[in-house]
């Protein structure tokens, strides 16, 4: 995965979902499947992702796809 | 156990009901969950309330899997939060889930809890030697007043 889509892959492969069906607004409460699971699933990605665990601010930073683009340096 | 850093643990039925005891439905109040339609007990909240200032530490715990990332929380915390605002006099409600208890965070802020603060390393682990971050969110009694009313159609 690189540049732009990391995120987005990320983000799709934790809910579940097609990653060209999640709008660049997409958020917490924006789509049914991103559930506490899927969250649970989505920052456990991450932390595969970067090879490292997530710090509490990072944890509670996360709420949409901009702000996991932003973790990741998007 | 680790979202909730506590050992599995048996009870024996005396321990069991000892605990339950304790609550004195005055500063510990503890209320089950049950599933519809067949009353099937899935969890249970534990609310300790500190009357002088009226606020509630509001905890869950979901022990029946079958039920994990079925919604329970987000269906049923808001009619607990309401009844504490509305018929207890509670003025504000407090969560205080581990950080790294992702679902729990997930729930507070799709309910609209504010995060108040990090509580760094502010709890030691049950399991291992490091120290757990804490998070803070809460709910004031005006925020779920106006959010309640949002929601009226």
């Amino acid at each position: 995965m690189s540049g732009s889509n990391v995120s987005r892959t990320l983000l799709a492969t934790a809910l579940n979902v097609d990653p060209q069906s999640l709008t660049e607004n997409v958020a917490i409460g924006s789509v049914p499947s991103w559930d506490s699971l899927g969250h649970m699933r989505l920052l456990t990605e991450i932390e595969r992702h970067l090879g490292r665990d997530l710090t509490a601010e990072e944890i509670v930073s996360i709420n949409s796809l901009n702000d996991l683009q932003i973790l990741l340096g998007e | 156990m680790l979202p909730l850093n506590n050992r599995p643990r048996t009870m024996t039925i005396r321990e069991l009901s000892g605990y339950i005891e304790s609550f004195d439905n005055t500063t510990r109040f503890l209320v089950g969950i049950f599933a519809k339609p067949d009353d099937l007990h899935i969890g249970c909240y534990f609310v300790d309330v500190d009357w002088p200032d009226r606020n509630a530490v509001f905890n869950v715990l979901v022990g029946d899997q079958a039920y994990w990332g079925q919604k329970v929380v987000l269906e049923t915390r808001p009619a607990l939060v309401g009844h504490f605002f509305k018929e207890r006099g509670i003025e504000k409600a407090i969560g205080l889930p581990l950080a790294r208890n992702m679902p729990a965070v997930f729930n507070y802020k799709a309910e609209g809890w504010t995060l108040e603060g990090i509580l760094r390393q502010h709890r030691r682990s049950a399991t291992h030697a490091k120290r757990l971050d804490q998070l803070q969110f809460a709910l004031l009694r005006q925020e779920w007043r106006a959010k309640s009313q949002a929601a009226q159609p």
